[in-house]
This record gives structure tokens, sequence and C-alpha cells, in this order.
């Protein structure tokens, strides 16, 4: 088992993984972020829908990067800020 | 007879739902004899038919199963839903299970299995899990703590880096037998659910209503087969995680078969138990084992995989939005972003004003022009900005003013909510400012009459008037809340001192910068001023709110009589230090003398939308002259080094160009005009009445007069 396995299993443990889940799906709907993706989708199916449709897969694979991209910094950097805060307190528990 | 009928009951009923969580535990589906335990389940399904035959009623037989497994030992409980599971490594899981009770030092040689290997060979992963539960059930066992922290300290030895948190996990309550059968998950989930609905009425009944989505066909032959169970407790257990039982069984069980990884997206298989990563992992699953649902857990949605689509089904969403409720409640979390399905009440609004409007690039809603009353087109300029200031709109749009006043007619600020009705009403014929001028010509007497103004001179005076009003209105609502509260309220003491805070707070908001309303919100900012005394190098630091930045533009006295050429200048120059000089001694309070100091100008805090002023119009002892000269400007703008706390990790001071208002002529007679951006990407011309497209070069070439800024990123108070 990996740290990476570890910190997975203690977050979802003890509801932070969760907790910072909904702030993050906050942050992306306040900052426009789910807007833009939305309309970054609807512009793929619009150019692409017309010859023949378009699998979920597919969209995922296309819209993903461009998506990454508009993620803020501030919401990115205030996620670091959170998890690093709580991650730092369950290690001062330990 | 009667015993032997009701033993086979039970046994189907666990096979009926295969969510068995005893048998997620031993990972059956990785070891040899999972086809095998498929075959069961298939014998067993047919069984099931031949007691459907038989019409026995199905919510009882699981009442009494229910009955039946809470009057079992947690030891046998293991024991019984262990063979259930029929799998060669379960007995592994029992054998350890059923030995913590009076040996534990088998359970530790067991919990030092462990080892990371965990990844590579299936079976070791089973025992890892049986392990791991051992051990737990182990510290729930073993009277002494001193044992427990030892096999706790064992397993963590075991996971090497993972140290500390992974004892953690261990030292967690056992997971007790009891709670590992899926007639109890979903019981538990029932019984949540139905408290839920106690306090919050039933929303999601009458959403059902409205939409109709089924699924696909798979779907529906699956629920036809399956019922609703199986989806409610693996999305309640590992999709939403309802209570803290949900979260320590996802933290442990929940990770990809195929890799071991608790990946972002998992998806769990709804014929068996299975989960796995998205892509190659499930979809290999699903493909051999002929399944066709599964759940992806991150969201709780529904895949197909026959449809090779996500599926949407109307009373799994409801099941699945109690279960979010559910487990917003227990965290103390939001719900998060639901699609909004109008209510009834919604539709019938809807239905009942008809008249909508699609906003679509190219749309001309929200332009208007304004017609000249004579030489005002200095308030005409300044009207488009303020109206095509986002936030601005965002309040009188969504209609926050609320007046106390009566006479709503003398208020500056209802005049400028009708003002954003009219602009949005989709008429396009130009408007008459008549109401809002003299409006401002009652409340900014300098700016009455006919002659031609200044349009910075305006700006600030409506913002001053909008700000008053704005503090009035709410004012004068406390005090009539107060009234009413003093008229309807039984004990004197209460109201008496609430009162006197109540119009404390009055008087306070009162002063300049210290209220809430919305124009301080938006447009005011915090100037911070360093004197810093040559003599002892004692800095005194003043703060004083700003609605704008003026900014000369004439050449500089010091620094050898340089002409700035962009606002980037401007800002420089505004913000260096500046010696005041030995005719201006000012009194430091640590050398309690008056010394030679200089002054330092830095912005401590910046308003949502911040306006420069650059000053044109010179006015000296000498001569009175405009200054034309070209000051260059950004649309996008970093006002980082102009803080004074430059290495705020949080700030970020990025801005935008909204509007320009521009200034043609000399410094007796001109004419207005404005820039402002009507969409993104899209800038207008406004002149007076006459609105014309414009391009970004011609915004970025025009002489500008008053710029206006707005805030990329808002923060959070």
């Amino acid at each position: 088992m990996t740290i990476c396995d570890t910190v997975d299993q203690y977050t979802i443990m003890s509801g932070d993984r969760l907790k910072i889940k909904d702030l993050l799906c906050n942050r992306l709907t306040e900052c426009g972020w789910r807007n833009e993706v939305r309309l970054l989708c609807r512009n793929i199916l619009l150019e692409k829908s017309a010859n023949n449709s378009v699998s979920v897969d597919q969209l995922i694979s296309e819209v993903t990067p461009k998506a990454r991209t508009l993620v803020p910094d501030a919401v990115k950097k205030e996620l670091l800020m959170k998890i690093r805060t709580i991650l730092a307190e369950t290690d001062e528990d330990n | 007879m009667q015993k032997k009928t009701g033993a086979s009951k039970y046994r189907y009923n666990i096979n009926n739902s295969r969510v068995d969580f005893s048998c997620v535990r031993c990972l059956c589906s990785l070891c040899s004899s999972y086809s095998y335990s498929v075959k069961v389940a298939k014998i067993r399904r047919k069984q099931q038919r031949k007691c459907d035959k038989n019409s026995v009623p199905q919510p009882q037989s699981a009442k009494r199963t229910k009955t039946k497994e809470n009057s079992v030992d947690s030891t046998t409980s293991i024991l019984s839903t262990g063979s259930g599971s029929a799998s060669s490594s379960s007995s592994t899981t029992t054998a350890a299970a059923s030995s913590t009770a009076n040996n534990n030092k088998r359970c530790r040689a067991a919990a030092d299995f462990v080892p990371g290997s965990r990844i590579l060979l299936p079976t070791t992963r089973a025992a890892a899990a049986a392990a791991s539960a051992a051990a737990a059930a182990s510290a729930a066992t073993t009277t002494t703590k001193a044992a427990a922290g030892e096999t706790v300290g064992s397993v963590g030895l075991g996971v090497g880096g993972g140290g500390g948190s992974g004892g953690q996990l261990t030292k967690e309550p056992p997971l007790n037998a009891k709670h590992l059968s899926v007639s109890v998950c979903l019981h538990t989930v029932h019984k949540l659910a139905a408290d839920l609905h106690v306090d919050a009425n039933a929303d999601a009944n009458c959403d059902a209503e409205v939409m109709s989505e089924t699924g696909c066909r798979h779907y529906q032959s699956y629920v036809k087969e399956h019922s609703y169970d199986t989806f409610r407790v693996i999305d309640a257990y590992f999709a939403a995680c309802v209570n803290r039982d949900a979260r320590e069984k996802k933290a442990i069980h929940c990770n990809c078969f195929e890799c071991g990884s608790y990946g972002i997206q998992l998806y769990a298989c709804l014929h068996c138990i299975y989960f796995g990563c998205r892509g190659a992992h499930i979809t290999s699953h699903l493909r051999s084992k002929k399944h066709n649902v599964a759940l992806e857990l991150s969201h709780g949605t529904l895949y197909c995989y026959a449809c090779r689509d996500f599926i949407y089904d109307n009373r799994s969403r409801d099941y699945a939005l109690i279960n979010r409720k559910l487990e917003a409640k227990d965290l103390q979390k939001s719900l998060g972003w639901q699609p909004w399905i109008p209510t009834p009440k919604e539709t019938n609004l809807l239905l009942a004003n008809a008249r909508r409007r699609l906003v679509r690039p190219n749309v001309t809603i929200g332009l208007r022009g304004l017609l000249n009353l004579g030489a005002t087109c200095f308030m005409n300029c300044i009207v488009q900005a303020l109206v095509h200031t986002p936030l601005l709109s965002d309040y009188f749009m969504s209609d926050r003013h609320d007046c106390g006043s009566k006479l709503t007619h003398k208020c500056l600020v209802c005049e400028v909510s009708r003002l954003f009705q009219e602009f949005y009403s989709g008429s396009r014929s130009p408007l008459s400012l008549h109401r809002l001028l003299h409006l401002i010509w009652n409340h900014a007497k300098h700016l009455a009459g006919y002659e031609q103004q200044d349009a910075h001179e305006f700006f600030i005076a409506t913002l001053d008037v909008l700000h008053r009003h704005c503090v009035k209105a709410k004012t004068e609502r406390e005090h009539e809340s107060k009234s009413n509260s003093a008229s309807s309220g039984t004990g004197g003491g209460g109201t008496n001192s609430s009162s006197s805070s109540s119009s404390a707070n009055a008087n306070a908001s009162h002063c300049y910068g210290q209220c809430n309303c919305i124009i301080d919100q938006i447009f005011t900012g915090m100037l911070q001023s360093d004197v810093v005394c040559q003599a002892c190098n004692g800095v005194s630091t003043t703060f004083d709110p700003f609605w704008d930045i003026s900014l000369d533009l004439g050449e500089t006295t010091t620094h050898g009589g340089v002409t700035p050429k962009t606002l980037i200048d401007c800002l420089e120059r505004y913000t260096r230090a500046e010696h005041l000089g030995s005719a201006a001694k000012i009194k430091c309070s640590t050398c309690k003398s008056y010394q030679e100091s200089t002054k330092q100008f830095s912005l401590r805090t910046l308003p949502s939308v911040v306006s420069f002023h650059l000053k044109r119009f010179e006015h000296s002892a000498l001569i009175d002259r405009k200054i034309s000269s070209f000051i260059q400007f950004p649309v996008e703008f970093d006002m980082t080094p102009f803080m004074s706390e430059k290495k705020n990790a949080y700030g970020d001071f990025r801005f935008s160009l909204y509007a320009v208002v521009n200034h043609v002529g000399t410094i007796d007679t001109g004419h207005y005009t404005a820039f402002v951006r009507h969409q993104k990407d899209t800038w207008v011309k406004c002149d007076d009445h006459v609105i014309t497209m414009a391009s970004l070069n011609q915004v970025l070439e025009s002489e500008g007069y008053l710029l206006f800024y707005h805030k990329n990123i808002l923060e959070y108070e």
C-alpha cells in the first residue's frame, strides 16, 4: 500500500474527502467554470453531431485537457491550502 | 419443516441482493471460485422464482431475516455470511475471525501477513483484507487496550510507508459482522431516509412527476429482476456515504479490483461485487461477465455497458437524492450542485410570464441609446458605464434593492433600478434620463443647470448620492422593523437595548467607507499612505477609502521632467515615494519634533471595480488647459505591483477593462462618448442616442478620460 492509497483511505474515512470535493464543486460553479465547460461540450456536440453522434468517452477525452486549463489558479491554490491543513491536522493527531 | 424453509429463505435473501459485504471483504470475485459463486447465485435465483411462485410475500421474508440476523451474535453471523458467499478464501476470513475471540497471537500473525505485495497477487489481497478485518475484530474482542494497540502496530508495520494513518484506520471501531449484510444496510438506508422525510418534505416525489426518464431497456430489465435495493445500498454506502459506517466501508473495501487504486473514478458493478477504475478495468469485467449495469461512484451516475452510455432513471435519481441529502446532513456540508428542476410553483410562474428573452451573441438587449437633454452627454456616458458594470447589473437585475422609503420617486437607487429594467426591456428606442437628471440636481446642487459638466465629477456625485440613499433605505428598513418589533414585543428591556445598538450601527454606517451597501461593496477600495520620518525612519501609516484613482499626466517636477506614457507609468508615479521637502515638515510621533519626511501611497485593498481618472484638465494659476497626450492602457491589468502587501498568498489582482469614457474637444467645450463592453469581446460605442459596434483596437487607441476596470476573480469575505 502506497502513501497515496493511505491518504486516500484516511480522507475517505474521515469524510474530509467529501468535504473537499464539495468545496471544489461549489467553487467551480461559483467561478463559472461549470458553465464554461458546459459551453465547451455544447460546442463540440454542435460541431461533431452533424455527421454522427459523439460518444461520452470521445467527449470526455476532448473536453478534459481544455477543462483542466480552465480551472482558475485561485481555486487550485485554495484547495491546496485546504488539503495541506487537513493533512497537517491529522499528522498532529497521530 | 417450518424452520427449514425459514433457513432457505435466509440464504436466498443474501444471494438475491448479492451485495453481501463479507464477500467484498474476502474479494471472492478474484479468487478462482468466483464462477462457482455466480453459479450458486444463479441456482439461488431459480430457487427464488420458485419461492415467488409459492406466493410468499417478499417484504415479510425480508423482515423475518432482519429479526433473525439481529438476534444472531456477531461471530456466528460472520460464519453464516461467510459460508453464504461460498468461496474458498472466505474460509480464511472465518477462520481468522472465529479464532480472534480467544487467540490473539494467531490474529497478529495474520496481520503480519499483510505485506505490500497486496497489489500483485489477488489471493494475498484477499488474505490481507481478511487479516485487517480480523485485526479489527480482535480490537473489539480483546478487553485490554494494550493488546489492541499491538495489533494496530503490526498492521501499521505491514503497511510500511503509510505508517501512522494506516494504523489509524484499524483503530476505528471494528467492522461488526452484524453490519455486513445487505439487508441490514438496506434497513439503515430505509430508516435514515424515513428520518429525512420527516423533517424535509418529499421534494423528490414532486420532481418525479415532472421528469420522465426511465433509463434504458437494459436497466429496466435489471430493475425488474433485482429491484432497486442493490442500487440503493451501493449508492448509500459507496457513492454518497450516508454515515460514518458507510465511509469506513468505502475506505476499506472500495478500491479497484484490478490495480488496487482508490482511483478518482471508480465504478461498481451492480450485478456482483466488483469495483473497477474507469476505462479498461471495469469494462473488461462487464464484458467478460456479461453484466450490464454499473454505478459510477464519484457522482453516482448509472452506466449501461450494453448502451455504452450513462443512463438516467427517475426512481434511482430520487433514491440517490435522498442519499445525497443524508450525506450532506451527516457531514454538515452543502448538497452541492443539483440540476435545476422547476417545482410546480416555478412552472406556473414561468407559464404565467411567457415573455422571455434568449441572450445570444449579437443580441442587442442591454443596449440603449440615451437622448441628449441639452449638454447631458457627461451623464449619458457615466450611465452607460454604470449599466454595463457586471456586479451592479447583477444586483439590480436580481431586484435586490428594497427601498424602505415610501417616497420611492425620490430615491436615486430606485431610479437606477428602473433604468436597468428599461435597458433590458428589449426596446431599441433611445431613453430619456430626465428623472435621473432631476434627482441628481436635487441631491447634488453643484451639478444643477444646463451647463457642461465634468463626467468625473458627475460619476463621484452619483456614487455619493447612491451610497447615501442605500444607507437611508437600510436605516429606514431597520427603523420600521424595529418599530414593528417594539409594538409587538412584550418585554420592554430587551427591545430597548436592541434599538440603541441598531441606531449606533446606523450612525456608524453613515460614515464614508464603513457601510456595506452595494456601492461600497463594488467601488470602495482602501489607500494606504506611509509617511516615513527621515530622522528616525519611523513610519506612520494612515488608511483612506477611495472610489477612484486620479492620475497626473503632466511633467513630473522631480525626476527630470518625464511625462508618463502608459497607465502603468502613471500608477508607478502615483505610488512612488515622494519627498515632502523642507517646506512641509511633519511632526514625527517618535522624534516628537518636526522633521523632513517622505510619503508613499500604496493600495491596501482594491475594490471590485477600479476606475482611473486621467487628469486631462489642468487648472493652474497660469493657464487652464487640456492635456491630450496619448496614454496607453491595457485590456488585462494585474495590479499586484501596486499593492501594499505584495506577498499576499490569496490575492488575485487581475482586472479587465470594461468601459472607457472619452472627451473630445477643449477644456471649455466638448463632447463625451463612451466605449462599453457589451458581451465578452464585443465592444460598442455609445454616443448619446447613437450606438455603434466598435473594435477593441478602436477602444485602445482612444484618448481615455475615465477607465473602468473590473476584477476578474472575486474573493470571499
